[in-house]
């Protein structure tokens, strides 16, 4: 437990950045503990490579201020500079050296002392050891990306920084590198923040996820908490597949709406306007084969995916739906069936 | 990163005045101060005058049709051949005016290679080189490349979805022309015509050697001629005023470059039978049978029989030794400088990087006499070690080939990925460790290319170093200019080809050398 002694490995507050008069982070305060992997989700343009820049020291806020392991490193009147921070960044395409080889990359910023060690330790991590001398432009985009996160682990830096690293990979590789990756940071150890606008991402491989928009935080959790608690009407629309419904309570623990009445119970209702059901709490039957207060409604749309059938359900007065249907159940588009919403729902 | 490094741009626009400003000032504060006092008569002004602009007329006018045709049988016919033809057509471009003009002079006249050689088959002499046909000749051949190359340039960029379009809807391949590609090949042409203008104008070798008279040779021969400066800072207050329109219009007409065709595929090529193809290729061969094949034969027909006639190859060996060493001490000097201009321009352009960018550009694109006699009034009025120094005529070069140094270093930065820089920086190296790491090896290339192509260019280099070279210190390019004047054909051609040896290097890097008004 020496760890809660320990100060936070990043702590960020009242990040303000503005270009031109363009709010681009407002008021943004971010703590990553030590030894931990913490995401900043959103959809681009939120202004969470901003933040990430600015903890680097690649660009400096207008306000605010940083510290890592309880040194500031940038405050009013303070900026101390990236190679004296000891923060690690691994860009969304690798930016390997073109004229240097894979190792002397990876070797790039060890102490020459050490330089033939780390690079061999590291490679062996990253699994890269047999490409050692070939140059960047040899090498496939997921050994670049492993390499690129070799070069940046051989610092020892007190945090790595991840800028969306797995975007720009294929999909067939992308899980591989990903496992491979959070694989080599857990290994060494090293406290991670990654940037991500993909929160399946984000939830497979966070601790902590901070849900970030237009400049603003609006929520931070672990990615259970994110999903099944969202705090706003934000949250729960990005976060997942979800249909809002309005909702008017009626008694402790149970809102109306159009869906019927919702169990509300063991949320910590901040606002109680819509109901977010989720697609996994809504349960399909054939029309015929309805439930007691079951809806009627017809399949508008349909997307299967193995073990799931994503299905697009319309209400005779054209509210839609979302639901999941196991794999093998035999749907067809225009089939008439009947829903009803089981379990306890979020509300926002 | 730092938003922004002032100091370096700060550096950048101290080394661009120091070095540009001062020749400047003199050249337009002299031309006007002469202007109102000068002893020229206007009948010699009018002659000066209408002589440069028929000179640059026929020139230009004889360029654009030529250099259009032959860029487009090369890349709009199938004819056999056409990429060596193209490679054959431009290299005339690393070949100093005044060089051709030598050749000429020893092709034609009554003891030319040309009579000597038609003699063989019972013909008459052939004419002597001078006068305005053979400065048109010769000048026409000289700047040639520069159309066909921009020409071609734009052809490449062209969409060839449009040709293709207007084929489909019925039109013959000579109405597409007329239609579709001439339209589009407008400011690319006019910009040609543009440079080929200036680089007439400019020109001061070729019309020294073949004895016209225009605004260079006047200068020139009016700075000989007295003690008296003030005639000769007049006509080059003429010579600035016409160069200065013209470079005017061409950086109006350059703009932003033309986008490239996103189309990965060739255009439709026209195939040639019979006739056309007959007369597609004389066009190509005459081209480089004139351009090339011809001069080359003439300096090494001159040149083996100076050897052969026992020639002392002492003073050439030595002028070429001259030649080399002040081309290296010139190119290794601008390189260095060039690197704050480059640097200034990196992230972004600010005020101060256009200046620094900007004055280089114009004592480049000047007549280097004009830029020479400024030089030579400012040297006189620094102590008196200075002048005719082989310091200040570094200096000279430094300010006319400062642009193609920052040149070739600034495309070598542009393709440079920023965040290469953060990366290093976050790998824990500083600025200086950063820039020797990562932006020296990456930019190291070009850098060298470009020092390489200020040699070459030096080399060649005539009207400044006539003005302002240390006294007994000759060079090639002086022999070969006076190798006329002296009637000594046979050493002039000697130092000619040694020249063109020394240019070799530029016609390997050609493909990356910038295409930038050459001026002897």
């Amino acid at each position: 437990m020496t760890q809660q002694q320990e100060s936070p490995a990043l702590v960020a507050t009242g990040l303000v950045r503005r270009f031109g008069d363009k709010l681009a982070i407002d008021d943004v305060s971010i703590t990553v503990r030590t030894g931990t992997l913490t995401a900043i989700l959103g959809p681009s343009g939120c202004g969470k490579t901003t933040v990430l820049r600015i903890v680097a020291g690649l660009d400096q806020p207008d306000a605010g201020v940083v510290t890592l392991s309880g040194t500031a490193v940038q405050a009013p009147g303070l900026h101390v500079p990236p190679e004296r921070r000891g923060v690690g960044l691994v860009f969304q395409d690798n930016v390997l050296f073109p004229h240097l080889t894979i190792a002397e990359n990876v070797g790039y910023g060890v102490p020459r002392s050490e330089r033939k060690a780390t690079t061999t330790r590291l490679l062996e991590l990253v699994g890269l050891a047999d490409i050692a001398g070939q140059m960047p432009h040899e090498v496939s985009g997921g050994q670049q990306q492993r390499a690129a996160l070799a070069r940046t682990l051989a610092t020892d830096p007190r945090i790595i920084l991840l800028d969306e690293p797995f975007s720009q990979l294929d999909a067939h590789l992308r899980e591989r590198v990903r496992s491979d990756m959070v694989t080599a940071i857990k290994r060494t150890n090293t406290t991670a923040l990654l940037v991500t606008h993909d929160q399946e991402e984000a939830f497979a491989l966070a601790d902590e996820v901070i849900v970030m928009s237009e400049g603003r935080i609006h929520q931070v959790g672990s990615p259970q908490e994110i999903y099944h608690h969202p705090a706003d009407r934000f949250v729960a629309e990005f976060v997942g597949d979800a249909t809002l419904v309005a909702a008017i309570p009626v008694a402790p623990g149970y809102v109306e709406t159009r869906l019927g009445r919702l169990d509300i119970s063991g949320q910590f209702p901040r606002s109680d306007e819509f109901a977010v059901v989720r697609p996994e709490s809504v349960v399909v039957r054939a029309a015929d084969d309805a439930e007691p207060g079951a809806l009627p409604a017809r399949v508008v749309g349909l997307r299967f995916q193995g073990v799931n059938h994503i299905v697009d359900l319309e209400l005779d007065d054209g509210m839609r739906v979302l639901a999941h249907v196991a794999g093998d159940v035999a749907l067809a588009i225009g089939d008439a069936v009947s829903f009803r919403v089981h379990g306890p729902v979020a509300t926002v | 990163m730092p938003r922004h490094v002032p100091w370096v741009a700060l550096l950048a626009v101290t080394i661009a005045a120091t070095l540009c400003l001062p020749p400047l000032a003199v050249v337009l504060i002299e031309a006007v101060t002469a202007g109102s006092a000068n002893g020229i008569p206007a009948s010699r002004l009018f002659e000066l005058f209408s002589g440069t602009v028929v000179l640059i007329a026929i020139v230009t006018a004889c360029t654009v049709l030529l250099g259009t045709t032959t860029a487009l049988i090369v890349t709009r016919t199938d004819l056999p051949g056409r990429r060596v033809f193209s490679f054959l057509v431009m290299l005339p471009l690393a070949l100093p005016a005044y060089l051709l003009a030598l050749a000429f002079v020893g092709l034609g006249g009554g003891a030319g290679l040309a009579s000597q050689l038609g003699a063989l088959i019972g013909w008459g002499p052939a004419p002597a080189a001078h006068g305005l046909a053979a400065a048109s000749l010769c000048l026409t051949i000289a700047s040639l490349p520069i159309v066909h190359a921009l020409v071609v340039t734009a052809l490449n960029r062209l969409d060839p979805a449009l040709e293709e379009s207007a084929r489909l809807v019925g039109d013959s391949p000579a109405r597409v022309f007329v239609r579709v590609i001439l339209p589009q090949l407008r400011t690319p042409i006019a910009t040609a015509a543009c440079i080929v203008s200036l680089y007439t104008l400019s020109d001061f070798g070729a019309v020294s050697v073949l004895r016209y008279d225009t605004f260079t040779r006047a200068v020139y021969s009016q700075f000989r001629g007295g003690v008296d400066l003030a005639p000769a800072f007049a006509l080059s207050g003429v010579l600035i005023s016409m160069a200065a329109v013209l470079i005017v219009l061409q950086a109006i007409l350059s703009g932003p470059p033309m986008p490239v065709a996103s189309r990965g595929r060739p255009p439709l090529t026209l195939r040639l039978t019979g006739t056309a193809k007959t007369v597609a290729f004389s066009v190509l061969g005459s081209v480089v049978l004139i351009s090339l094949i011809a001069p080359l034969g003439t300096l090494g027909f001159w040149a083996v029989r100076g050897i052969t006639a026992g020639v002392q190859p002492g003073p050439i060996l030595a002028e070429a030794s001259n030649t080399l060493q002040l081309a290296l001490l010139a190119a290794a000097v601008t390189t260095l400088l060039a690197i704050p201009l480059a640097l200034s321009s990196y992230r972004g352009t600010s005020r101060l990087g256009r200046i620094a960018e900007t004055l280089p550009w114009i004592t480049h694109s000047l007549p280097h006499l004009a830029i020479g006699l400024g030089f030579l009034v400012v040297s006189l009025a620094l102590p008196p070690a200075f002048y005719q120094s082989t310091t200040m005529l570094i200096l000279v070069y430094v300010a006319i080939f400062l642009p193609v140094a920052v040149g070739a270093q600034q495309v070598a930065l542009r393709q440079i990925d920023p965040r290469l820089f953060e990366v290093s920086r976050m790998l824990g190296r500083g600025m200086w460790s950063t820039g020797l790491r990562v932006g020296v090896p990456l930019v190291w290339r070009a850098a060298m290319t470009g020092a390489l192509l200020v040699a070459v260019l030096v080399s060649q280099e005539l009207p400044a170093t006539l003005l302002l070279r240390p006294t007994g210190t000759e060079t090639l390019a002086i022999r070969v200019w006076g190798a006329v004047t002296e009637g000594q054909l046979t050493t002039g051609s000697i130092a000619a080809i040694l020249l063109v040896a020394l240019s070799v290097p530029l016609v390997a890097g050609h493909h990356r050398a910038t295409l930038r008004v050459r001026q002897i």
